[in-house]
């Protein structure tokens, strides 16, 4: 349903993105994982049209919708969650009525409604974020780091309402994020980034357990879990 | 660091905000408050004393001061007024349209800004009144021409990082067009900025207008206006009777202060360094 | 011996508690973690120890570090301990290094005005830099903060931190802002110098998997207060406390993929939302009415009524 063949993006003479190729099959869902600065979020940006590619294609049959970062800038500070939801819902030609149905699906509480961002929490409101990117009935949502700034426990919450989510409405996932254990839990494919290019491919189970790339093993290996003992790699600068 | 860090400065911002708004009521109603017609000359009482009837005496003419003060203080507000409105209205539309395009349109337009922003708005007003003849419009215009830099160039940042947030990028992702989300998402949230901006510019328009007006090239004889008042006092202070000049000096300082402080209150509450 | 040691530290700031009677005791060269989510009390519990709250601010109890109350310190005494016995490491290192100056400088700065020479003073930079693995340490010297990564700068900011040879580091979320492939040598610097070194050290973080691989205990705070202390290595087997087990079931690696997770309705509560009685009452699975109206005494390892039943 995605398919996005060897993009390409340059900033000023620096490049970004580096000849990177993905595809997302219909209810299917990839993560893009990789560290700050190894193109995975300009990636998202290039597929959600915030962004133009240098070079490359993205084809997508359907449409898309994108959930940010960080919950505390992703709503306007001035509009409830009853206008911000319907705003999105009248512009897309749905009926109003779906209101509650989203608040129901990202579970909210139907009460909060009325209640504008500074009222809510940080977990809150990345559910109403990922109401609004919803209510359009997508095909394809882009998650550009969505859990990383929340708590623990909401963290938790949040993933589980996504897998949820897209048993209920069949969207397919685009994962951007840093977090293995997150990619483990939501996803079915990944992406391996490094300095703008894909340096390895494949199912979750696959790539997580017997990683054949050098940095993939590395990555894998520097995730806190039970056990886990820190190591300094040989001098890495 | 404001004023307002100073205790006693902050503790008086409620009394500033009722002296502003009894000088908006004072100039709204002043044909039913004002005692006097403030042009009715009566020779035979000129220069009168403070008494019951002349509260604040009468001027060289024996026209009672305390009407004309009052009904100054219409074209003294009106003035900065439409300034800052102007200023305000012209100068936010260009730095949200700066801001919301960015490339060669932001950078012509900001060259543009600094170049004016360095004419100096006091000394452009008073040539500009100069050439095309003095009176209450054309300085106004001149000023308000000068005061479009001083608040593009705060809004133009002020949108820059609005634009940027996640919201808006949200809004674009949806399919929103450029102009439903400057005017429904974008504009109301930099509202109290510019709000705050304007109530700013105002204290500065106000100064600069009566300055022009003392230099008379502002409203000219008879008008009642606090600029004006000033400098017709002038001869009167010489012959012992100073009460014209003061009097309308005084109130252009407490309206001043009075403007400022609350605007440099509610800068302080919607954020950002606004000078 | 205890080097550290909070007693009913409570603290409030301007009428809000925000820390509810902490007591903790922190052996040399031990180090502790300080876990827990957004308005725990984590970051105000080290502050403390520097008496770095905010304005406003009113203590109860006390902190004693090396036997003397940190509250009763005079000017120079705070300064003597600031400057020489604890050191402090920050979760932006962007932001507690002068950006215009050279990293050598801000290396130096507490050396030189300790009235070590300068030659010396940059010896021991260059020394302490390739301690904490940053090579070609004198070009790095030469460097400023912006040509240096974030995960390099905090290598930096630990050097300068062990440079003046404090008994007592606090850190502070140091690697939360890192990317996880830095994070792992940046706490295996900061783990190796401390065992070398000796020092104490309290390290604060969200991660009960993190704070497991570098710290001997680990102090869960919720709402203000330590709910439950356990030794690191122990951290599965003896978690006892409700919302340290929901902690450990909520991170998306505690359950095989597809599984849901395991959730704790509503959101972390401050010490100033908490309910009357045990904090952790109106999230927890296994609340009863005493939960909700008495205040569970700390006794062995947590505070929890059910402590038996669990």
């Amino acid at each position: 349903m995605l398919d996005v063949r060897d993009l390409r993006k340059e900033y000023r003479g620096a490049i970004a993105v580096d000849g990177v190729s993905f595809a997302v099959p219909a209810g299917g869902s990839l993560a893009v994982v990789g560290e700050s600065g190894s193109g995975k979020t300009t990636c998202a940006r290039i597929v959600t049209g915030l962004e133009k590619a240098t070079s490359g294609t993205v084809t997508l049959h359907g449409s898309v919708q994108m959930v940010f970062q960080d919950p505390y800038q992703s709503l306007d500070r001035r509009q409830t969650v009853r206008g911000c939801l319907a705003e999105v819902l009248a512009h897309h030609g749905r009926d109003r009525s779906r209101l509650g149905e989203l608040l129901d699906l990202v579970g909210l509480d139907r009460r909060l409604g009325d209640a504008l961002p500074r009222q809510l929490s940080g977990g809150q409101r990345q559910r109403v974020a990922i109401a609004r990117a919803l209510a359009a009935e997508p095909q394809l949502l882009v998650l550009d780091e969505a859990v990383a700034a929340l708590d623990v426990s909401i963290q938790a919450q949040i993933l589980n309402l996504l897998v949820d989510a897209r048993a209920a409405t069949g969207v397919a996932y685009l994962f951007i994020t840093h977090d293995l254990s997150v990619v483990r839990h939501v996803c079915t494919d990944v992406v391996v980034m490094s300095r703008g290019r894909v340096v390895e491919s494949g199912p979750v189970e696959r790539v997580l357990h017997e990683p054949e790339h050098g940095y993939t093993r590395r990555l894998v290996a520097s995730v806190p879990r039970p056990g886990w003992v820190p190591r300094r790699a040989v001098n890495r600068d | 660091m404001t004023a307002l860090a100073i205790p006693v400065v902050r503790r008086a911002v409620p009394f500033a905000a009722v002296i502003c708004l009894l000088v908006v009521l004072t100039a709204i109603l002043a044909p039913w408050i004002a005692p006097y017609d403030p042009n009715a000359i009566d020779p035979l009482n000129a220069y009168a004393p403070f008494s019951a009837a002349h509260p604040l005496g009468t001027d060289d003419l024996g026209r009672d001061l305390l009407s004309r003060l009052i009904h100054g203080s219409r074209t003294s507000l009106a003035g900065p007024l439409i300034v800052v409105v102007a200023a305000g209205t012209i100068g936010a539309t260009l730095a949200i349209t700066a801001a919301w395009f960015g490339g060669w349109f932001d950078a012509l337009m900001s060259r543009a800004l600094d170049v004016l922003f360095a004419f100096p708005g006091l000394v452009l007003a008073i040539t500009v009144a100069a050439l095309f003849g003095s009176g209450f419009i054309t300085p106004v215009v001149a000023l308000s021409v000068a005061f479009v830099p001083v608040i593009a160039r705060v809004m133009r940042a002020a949108a820059l990082r609005e634009r940027n947030l996640p919201y808006i990028e949200a809004l674009r992702v949806q399919g929103f067009g450029a102009w439903r989300i400057c005017l429904r998402h974008l504009v109301p949230n930099l509202a109290p900025l510019l709000m705050v901006q304007a109530a700013i510019g105002f204290g500065y328009a106000m100064i600069d207008l009566a300055s022009i007006s003392f230099l008379g090239l502002g409203l000219q004889p008879p008008a009642a206006d606090w600029g004006l008042m000033i400098a017709n006092g002038q001869p009167s202070i010489l012959a012992g009777f100073p009460q014209q000049s003061v009097t309308a000096a005084v109130a252009v300082v407490i309206t001043v202060v009075a403007f400022t402080a609350v605007a440099e209150r509610l800068a302080t509450r919607f954020g950002g360094d606004v000078r | 011996m205890t080097l550290l040691q909070f007693d009913r530290l409570t603290v409030a700031v301007s009428g809000r508690p925000v820390l509810r009677r902490v007591t903790l005791d922190v052996a040399a060269g031990e180090a502790v973690g300080l876990v827990g989510e957004s308005g725990s009390g984590k970051s105000m519990t080290v502050r403390s120890v520097m008496r770095l709250l905010p304005a406003g601010a009113t203590v109860g109890g006390t902190v004693r570090f090396d036997g003397a109350d940190v509250g009763a310190l005079d000017a120079a005494g705070l300064r003597r301990m600031r400057s020489r016995d604890v050191a402090m490491v920050f979760q932006d290192p962007r932001a507690v290094v002068n950006p215009v100056r050279t990293v050598g400088d801000f290396l130096t700065e507490v050396l030189r005005d300790q009235g070590t020479g300068r030659s010396e003073a940059t010896r021991r930079a260059a020394a302490a830099l390739s301690e904490v693995g940053v090579g070609d340490a004198m070009r790095r010297l030469q460097q400023r903060p912006y040509e240096l990564s974030g995960g390099l700068l905090q290598r930096v900011v630990i050097a300068a931190a062990l440079l003046t040879g404090p008994r007592l580091i606090l850190a502070d979320e140091p690697t939360t802002a890192l990317d996880t492939t830095t994070q792992e040598e940046v706490v295996a610097i900061l783990a190796e110098q401390r065992r070398l070194r000796g020092t104490t050290l309290m390290f604060i973080t969200h991660d009960l998997e993190l704070a497991a691989a570098v710290c001997d205990r680990i102090a869960v705070m919720y709402a203000g207060e330590i709910v439950e202390i356990l030794p690191a290595a122990r951290l599965h087997s003896d978690a006892r406390h409700p919302y340290t087990r929901a902690l450990l079931g909520s991170r998306p690696g505690a359950v095989a993929p597809g599984e849901r997770l395991r959730t704790v309705p509503g959101v972390p509560q401050s010490a100033l939302t908490a309910p009357p009685g045990c904090v952790f009452a109106d999230r927890c699975p296994h609340a009863e009415a005493r939960c909700r109206d008495v205040r569970p005494v700390f006794t062995g390892s947590a505070a929890c009524h059910l402590l038996e039943v669990l």
